[in-house]
């Protein structure tokens, strides 16, 4: 039984238009049924050798090291981080379940270990791209999590980089897994609402804090590490773990913890998810004028395609995914799929004839396709798109003016300004 | 000067918000070129927190930039205006780097720069320089960011804006620096210079790329690499060591470089280099290097393709994934005859891989495929089918129906893949009946899960009614609710014809359904097809004629499976309710489509408590039953008095998820439920079901 089905329909409505001759089974023979001949020669008997990188709440027990502590075809070898405590706690659940685990502060000695084959890169956004960029040039495979990178420049590094050594990249998009999203942008990219039109991704808003004194950094934590390449500043803990994410320097705040979710489906119902991106962008949003935190609270982004189709990204309103179409919208959260009108629900997922990569565990698709060297559900170059969405509604947000955009440049056109905000030169030592 | 008007009603409305927040101590309100004066005296004032507001909105006031920003009263003194004034610097930021603001940018810029010359905190010295990587945009400004670098307290700041800064007098600083640095610094610039990809800085990176520093060395040919620079190249060569990684990812992307630049031939030779690097994932980026260049250059150098067409057996299988990309896009006379006589000639173990890749490039790929499906190589074979269920163009005269009755394993798999995407490809072009009649072969043969779930999904679409009549036969038990679903979408089609009979479908669906979701969307279509959700829940054996009785108070643990009814249920009566008032007994008008009984709208805002429910229906004879039973949250059941079943959970509302085997009395029975109300939800639904298996 195939776990996954792998996308076919792209392709085949394209190839309805050429004439059918050789060029036409070239196309229909790309890098997906390559990598499925191989597929089954790849000896899926033996473990993956996995190491997780960065074992705090989201690495730990949250989510990823009970995950593929559970899963026969993993087995994870090493942990690192940069906070004792964490290492501790991860080393201890791993020894519970049998397992045997080395532990690192320094990510880099994991990479050079043949014995691994994988990395889960758990880390603050801060920290993405270093360590996924040097775990393909050292040959391993990536699940890293959202949003994919700190900058539209590092997302490109790590795309490349993934291509370049052939790696198999998962971004932790994990509602793509989800059968509600799955359906909903099946339903979409099927015309089953008519010409899609809009979509509304309703992300929340980020909170702000006060004035919190620099205090010298907790004994078991490296403090100097985990900045790592962003600049160097004395410790406070609502900077350091979670909360990193209200920072700029660190992160994007709600456009890209959860605009890496939602900005994701939005591309994924648009079609534009692997090779596109908007065109325009401008927005309003508050920001703190004190304290440490100092992304925008409260906003609302408005994109524009090379089609027509506007995506509002805002904090305010129930949280989920609006498509709408001429004859119809379709809703998606987390907890439900609504449409209207409501006959628009009886299409069922798959009877379209545009066909969405299907996977129902998010995990067990980079298992799969570290087996199968096929490209994963949300693979690296989807997943450096989604996150371009989410800057691209920052640097809007932050410059207070409509910016242009070119996709295929990835570059603002006559923005030099905006262009500067695309990447951020990092503190020395480190370097990409 | 002359304020914006749209600048000067932000800087008042923010400036009476932070009036109202901050009590009796108003700031003023810049109304006048007096009052804007004010706001200055506010950046002086002894009152710190004053300080700070006044310089996060004073400049929107129109007051010139290079006063505030000069101003030794906004270099705060307490560690906690620190963020406040890095606020109020980044604003000023965002101000000059708009369009059309250029003035103002400049005074932005040298206002920083005086700043930084000073002794400031730490965080505030690394805002400035973050700032300044935004607003320098001249040589008199970049200058003299560029002699921070000697500050020690700045060197490394200065360099990233630097390095941010896409200007020749940016570069030209950070080449200068490169030569003054010591050693342990030299890494830095020479690193930046890379990044940006300086061609001028070529030149004196050279010089170090064979420093005794082995470090700064390695960045140098590093940095070399990325600038790709023609003249780089015999240097990384010499260093190119097939088993030192970091000399093979330099050439690596030098070769990426220059392709980049249209040097197609250098990065040909450079990729073919690297196909003997020790790691295979540089020997699969090689390979990717030469499916980028292969199309581009002349004439492809014939040992390459030997060397490629050889990697196709490449232990890794990234590595023979990559070689195949490679060797797919060769399409010139000479590469295609020597991979046509690697396949009728050539090692077996290579022939299925250069199969795939000659049927991409042959002129007539039928009739090669059809060839391959008759090859006496089983794995040619197999490799043929996979062709074929992965290619949208179909093979004449080839029937992937009988070829799956005759193999085994993954070459039936692939068989049956080739017929879907047949039916597929028929269903694209209108053709439905010879679709369907393919899919009724199909359903005969024993297929996977996701085949037959995608023959289900199939027969949807083609939205023929006539499936109904075999359409069970994909079922087996693993698809069962895939089957049903489809059932259901075809119902819509058959009331059509046969209003009554769409109405029993949805009605089968619903009874045989195993999920909840598949049943709620079964009662959906039922209800638009016309038909009569409440015959569902009788045939569904739901108990729907209730009265219930609450809010009573939450039971505990010790209590839980105690009501206080006593041995008959009297519904005339009342009891004690959970605030002590006195609750009757109440007739339930329906229950919902799904059976259930919605206790939450019953009992509005009842809180934590306990609620009941009581039925009496009439078993023909005594005898076994099951009773399905779901709850929000947990519950205990009484049937004729006798406690039959108790589950203590917290738990949402979902159908039949509690099975409890019990036995009827003839005649008239009774049941009673209590539902326990922890949060959120609060209901329950029982069916009963006769004739079931314990």
């Amino acid at each position: 039984m195939r776990p996954s089905t792998p996308p076919r329909i792209d392709r085949r409505q394209f190839l309805k238009t050429l004439p059918k001759s050789a060029a036409a089974i070239a196309l229909a023979l790309e890098h997906d049924a390559l990598a499925r001949t191989f597929a089954r020669r790849v000896d899926a008997n033996s473990k993956i050798g996995v190491g997780l990188i960065g074992c705090g709440d989201l690495g730990r027990g949250g989510h990823h090291l009970g995950r593929v502590l559970g899963m026969p075809a993993l087995e994870v070898r090493a942990l690192c981080d940069v906070d004792q405590n964490h290492l501790d706690d991860a080393a201890r659940i791993v020894t519970e379940v049998g397992g045997k685990a080395t532990t690192h502060v320094d990510y880099r000695e994991i990479l050079d270990r043949p014995d691994i084959d994988a990395v889960i890169n758990v880390t603050p956004d801060h920290w993405h791209a270093l360590i996924a960029v040097h775990a393909c040039q050292a040959g391993k495979d990536v699940y890293c999590e959202k949003p994919l990178s700190l900058t539209v420049g590092e997302g490109r590094a790590m795309a490349d980089a993934a291509r370049r050594y052939g790696r198999v990249f998962q971004v932790g998009t994990q509602q793509r897994s989800d059968h509600r999203f799955h359906w909903a942008c099946d339903l979409v990219r099927n015309g089953r609402i008519g010409k899609l039109r809009k979509v509304t991704a309703v992300i929340g808003s980020a909170p702000s804090c006060g004035f919190e004194p620099p205090i010298t950094p907790p004994k078991e934590l490296d403090w100097d590490r985990w900045l790592g390449p962003s600049p160097l500043v004395a410790y406070t803990p609502r900077r350091c773990h979670y909360e990193f994410r209200w920072i700029y320097a660190y992160s994007g705040g709600k456009m890209t913890d959860w605009g890496a979710h939602h900005l994701d489906i939005a591309q994924w119902g648009i079609g534009v998810d692997e090779t596109g991106g908007p065109v325009e962008v401008d927005g309003s949003g508050t920001f703190p004028t004190k304290g440490l935190y100092d992304v925008a609270t409260d906003f609302n982004v408005t994109y524009r395609y090379e089609n027509g189709v506007i995506l509002v990204c805002k904090s305010d309103g129930e949280n989920g995914v609006t498509f709408e179409g001429t004859n119809g919208t379709v809703f998606v959260s987390r907890s439900r799929i609504a449409a209207d009108p409501v006959e628009i629900l009886d299409n069922e997922i798959g009877t379209g004839s545009v066909k969405l990569y299907e996977s129902r565990d998010h995990h067990g698709n980079w298992v799969d396709c570290m087996h199968s060297r096929k490209r994963p559900i949300a693979d690296v170059e989807i997943g450096h798109r989604s996150a371009t969405v989410c800057h691209l509604g920052n640097i809007a947000l932050r410059l207070g003016r409509k910016l242009k955009f070119d996709p295929k440049t990835e570059q603002f056109v006559g923005d030099v300004e905006a262009n500067r905000m695309l990447w951020r030169p990092m503190r020395a030592p480190y370097t990409l | 000067m002359k304020t914006h008007p749209i600048a000067r009603a932000l800087a008042l409305a923010l400036v009476a918000a932070l009036a109202a927040c901050s009590g009796p101590k108003e700031l003023p309100k810049p109304e006048t070129p007096k009052e804007v004066n004010a706001l200055v005296a506010g950046l002086t004032s002894n009152d710190p927190e004053t300080r700070a507001k006044t310089a996060a909105t004073a400049y929107k006031a129109g007051v010139p930039a290079i006063a505030f920003i000069r101003s030794e009263a906004l270099i705060p003194a307490l560690p906690d205006q620190v963020l406040s004034v890095a606020h109020a610097y980044h604003s000023f930021t965002l101000e000059a780097i708009k369009p059309g603001n250029d003035p103002l940018r400049a005074q932005v810029a040298a206002g920083f720069l005086d700043v930084l010359d000073s002794d400031i905190p730490p965080a505030l010295r690394e805002a400035l320089l973050r700032d300044l990587a935004l607003v320098c945009n001249e040589p008199g400004s970049i200058g003299r960011l560029a002699k921070l670098l000697e500050r020690p307290d700045s060197t490394d700041g200065a360099r990233r804006a630097l390095e941010a800064i896409d200007h020749a007098d940016a570069d030209r600083a950070l080449i200068a620096a490169l030569g003054s640095a010591i050693p342990p610094k030299r890494i830095d610039y020479v690193r930046s210079l890379g990044h940006k990809r300086v061609l001028a800085a070529v030149q004196p990176i050279t010089a170090l790329a064979s420093d005794s520093n082995v470090a700064l060395a390695t960045a140098a040919r590093t940095a070399l690499s990325r600038i790709g620079d023609a003249q780089s190249r015999a240097l990384l060569e010499a260093a190119f060591d097939p088993a030192q990684r970091s000399t093979c990812d330099d050439l690596l992307e030098f070769a990426d470089r220059r392709a980049a630049q249209g040097d197609f031939t250098t990065a040909e030779a450079l990729y073919a280099k690297l196909m003997s690097a020790t790691f295979p994932h540089l020997r699969a980026a090689s390979a990717v290097g030469l499916a980028k260049v292969a199309s581009k250059v002349p004439v492809p150098v014939k040992e390459h393709i030997d060397s490629m067409i050889r990697m196709l057996a490449d232990p890794d299988a990234s590595v023979r994934l990559a070689t195949e990309g490679a060797l797919s896009t060769m399409r010139d006379t000479a590469s295609l005859a020597l991979l046509r006589t690697a396949y009728w000639q050539g090692e077996a173990t290579l022939r299925p891989a250069l199969l795939r890749l000659l049927v991409t490039v042959d002129p007539n790929p039928g009739e090669l495929l059809k060839a391959g499906l008759t090859d006496p190589v089983v794995e040619v074979r197999a490799e043929a089918l996979r062709i074929a269920a992965n290619s949208a163009v179909p093979i004449d005269g080839v029937d992937f129906l009988d070829i799956a009755k005759n193999e085994q394993g993954v070459e039936r798999e692939a068989a049956l893949d080739a017929c879907l995407d047949a039916i597929d490809r028929k269903l694209d072009d209108g053709s439905t009946k010879p679709a369907l009649a393919m899919l009724e072969r199909f359903a005969a043969l024993d297929a996977s899960r996701d085949q037959r779930r995608r023959a289900t999904r199939q027969i949807i679409r083609a939205n023929e009614t006539s499936a109904l009549e075999w359409i069970d036969q994909l079922a087996h038990d693993d698809a069962k609710d895939d089957v049903a679903r489809a059932r259901l979408n075809l119902a819509a089609g058959l009331a059509k014809f046969d209003q009554a009979l769409a109405i029993r479908e949805a009605e089968n669906v619903y009874l045989t359904a195993s999920s909840s979701s598949l049943r709620s969307s079964a009662l959906d279509r039922l209800k638009r097809l016309g038909g009569d959700p409440s015959v569902l829940l009788q045939r569904a054996g739901y108990l729907a004629d209730f009265s219930v009785i609450g809010p009573l108070p939450r039971a505990g643990e010790s209590d839980f499976t105690e009501h206080p009814f006593g041995a008959r249920i009297d519904l005339a009566a009342t009891v004690a309710g959970k605030d002590g008032k006195e609750v009757r007994w109440r007739r339930v008008a329906r229950t919902s489509f799904d059976g259930i009984v919605d206790l939450e709208k019953i009992f509005e805002d009842a809180g934590e408590c306990s609620g009941y429910g009581y039925c009496e229906f009439v078993a023909d004879e005594a005898g076994p039953a099951q009773l399905k039973v779901g709850s929000d949250d947990g519950c205990a059941i009484w049937l004729n008095g006798e406690l039959v079943h108790t589950n203590r959970v917290e738990r949402g509302m979902h159908l039949d998820e509690d099975t409890v085997n019990v036995t009827l009395a003839p005649g008239t029975n009774w049941l009673l439920i209590k539902v326990d109300q922890a949060g959120g939800g609060f209901a329950f639904a029982v069916r009963m079901v006769r004739n079931a298996k314990p």
